[in-house]
């Protein structure tokens, strides 16, 4: 700080956070999340009620987490110009990170599907496995996704401009056409000739559009919080990171749908 | 422009909840319905940056309940501070990359500003990023440094405050003998040769 | 795949001249020929449910997947077949 009469005031942009439990408390959960889970999956009686009390836990402690994050930008002030940036990088670095996790899934895919073994019948998808016609829901899928995006860019170019009402709506519509898209997703699996077990071509199928699903999942509680702290007043026409990498995080879970209905749905049928 | 943007955001109302601070901690914020506790124990205003005195000048107005507020309307705490200064055009925090136009000497040393008692300055020599770079530690007790890649110097310019309010807390009662730095070579040089 | 079957200890051994009939195909140029063999194994099944085993022609498969395939292969696949779970409808 190079005026003297600021000397009140810390003299760096940085935000150094004060001791926190959460990231103790997220390990914990999470850690009983995992081993409950391996359990239940294992057949070991009653472990589902763990799982249930250890989502719960995991969303508890993440809201609490957020609040506190909510209360040092927003009612503290404490995100400065540079903590926005240091925060802008984190979402880029970790969306790059999840950009790699489906790269994996999709060479896992590919892998098997390129060159399907004679175990297969040298072909896919393998003998037996009837898959889903990509003309009929997934189609419709991709048509709600594609229009969620132009919905949620609406509703970010509203805020940008200072209008309310049209940010709201925008960001209503959008996790509208999400939930909507998660419940046929549902719906296809619920009425699918082949499970996760049926070869390699159930793995792969589950796998991708499976961690894909839960990406919608994650990518709508991001929305509808941004929709939440848009209807609080938190977010301004110029600082709205959290809101904005909401807005990134649904392009890339639609960009990863795309990828999935070229290559498993249409490529693969 | 910021004159009149002051004048009419005075006039405004806002929602209560765009700037109330945690008067509590927010692990017992289970009721809400208690209305007085949670509003603004303050009026938020819009003061130029030489009002702002401490931290209370930089509650905000907040937004008119249906509109989306402007960093200015809600912004706060040093959030606040940082954008009222770019606004009248001052960099609260000076983050220039520093003066990497000629290699310090000990007659006329690069100058680092500083508000703490310790100050580090990376150095990457003359022209910059002839070499990795080299972090030097300037304090108040030793302002001059000297970069051992290139002979770089560099010297602290305190900034802060002329007494440090924390500085009699250190010890919390229990009075360590103060820290002496120990005795080095550069000790026994005939002091005619000491650059202070 | 499968085992190597054993050996009837009472058989005698005669080593029989062996020629390796399978030519270079251009949808195979892969070091791994597994699709190879596949392909003409599958090929000479075609071609007998289609043409009947007495058909000649037919027999440029058989020839080309018996030197092409490790026997437990084969043995596997035709154990497939007589159990009805060969991954590829050979009559179509």
């Amino acid at each position: 700080m190079i005026y003297k009469s600021k000397s009140n005031f810390q003299n760096h942009p940085f935000h150094l956070v004060s001791p926190s439990p959460w990231p103790l408390f997220t390990s914990l959960s999470l850690f009983i999340l995992t081993t409950a889970t391996v359990l239940f999956m294992h057949g070991f009686q009653g472990f589902q009620y763990l799982v249930a009390l250890a989502v719960f836990n995991v969303i508890y402690v993440m809201a609490l987490w957020f609040r506190d994050v909510i209360s040092e930008g927003t009612y503290l002030g404490n995100h400065t110009n540079a903590v926005q940036k240091g925060l802008n990088l984190g979402v880029g670095l970790f969306i790059i990170s999840e950009v790699f996790f489906f790269l994996a899934i999709f060479w896992a895919f590919f892998h098997s599907a390129i060159s399907p073994s004679v175990e297969l019948g040298a072909q896919w998808p393998p003998l037996g496995i009837q898959a889903v016609n990509p003309f009929e829901l997934p189609l419709l899928n991709t048509i709600l996704l594609l229009s969620s995006g132009v919905t949620i860019t609406y509703a970010h170019h509203s805020l940008i401009q200072g209008n309310r009402k049209g940010a709201l709506y925008g960001t209503v519509v959008t996790i509208i056409l999400a939930v909507i898209f998660t419940f046929f997703q549902g719906v296809e699996y619920s009425v699918s000739s082949f499970t996760i077990s049926d070869s390699v071509y159930g793995s792969c199928f589950y796998f991708g559009t499976g961690f894909h699903g839960l990406h919608v999942i994650i990518g709508t509680a991001f929305l509808a919080v941004g929709l939440w702290r848009l209807a609080a007043y938190h977010l301004t026409d110029h600082h709205h990171l959290g809101y904005e990498s909401g807005i990134l995080y649904w392009h890339f879970v639609d960009v990863v749908w795309l990828f999935l209905y070229i290559s498993v749905y249409y490529w693969g049928y | 422009m910021f004159l009149q943007r002051t004048a009419s955001a005075l006039a405004r109302r806002s929602p209560a909840r765009a700037f109330t601070l945690a008067q509590r901690p927010f692990s017992s914020s289970v009721i809400r319905s208690n209305e007085k506790k949670w509003a603004p124990k303050q009026e938020g205003k819009i003061l130029t940056f030489d009002e702002i005195k401490g931290e209370d000048d930089l509650f905000a107005p907040g937004a008119k309940p249906g509109t989306i507020p402007t960093d200015l309307d809600q912004a706060t705490g040093l959030e606040r501070l940082e954008l009222i200064g770019k606004m009248q055009g001052i960099d609260i925090f000076d983050m220039r990359p520093l003066d990497a136009s000629r290699k310090g000497t000990l007659q006329d040393p690069i100058i680092v500003n500083g508000a703490g008692d310790e100050q580090y300055a990376g150095c990457t020599g003359f022209p910059a990023d002839s070499h990795q770079v080299t972090w030097l530690t300037v304090s108040r007790e030793r302002p001059i440094e000297r970069c051992l890649e290139c002979g770089n110097v560099v010297k602290l310019n305190y900034i802060g405050p002329e007494e440090d309010p924390h500085a009699h807390d250190h010890d919390h009662g229990h009075h360590h003998p103060p820290h002496v730095e120990p005795k080095t070579f550069a000790d026994y040089v005939k002091p005619d040769y000491w650059y202070r | 795949m499968g085992a190597i079957p054993e050996a009837d200890p009472d058989e005698v051994l005669e080593t029989k001249p062996f020629k390796f009939v399978t030519g270079y195909d251009a949808r195979f140029p892969q070091q791994n020929q597994t699709k190879h063999c596949w392909q003409n194994y599958v090929d000479y099944y075609k071609c007998t449910t289609a043409k009947g085993e007495d058909f000649r022609p037919c027999k440029q498969f058989y020839h080309a997947f018996r030197s092409l395939c490790p026997k437990a292969w084969t043995d596997r696949w035709d154990g497939q077949r007589e159990a009805g779970n060969f991954p590829v409808h050979l009559d179509k």
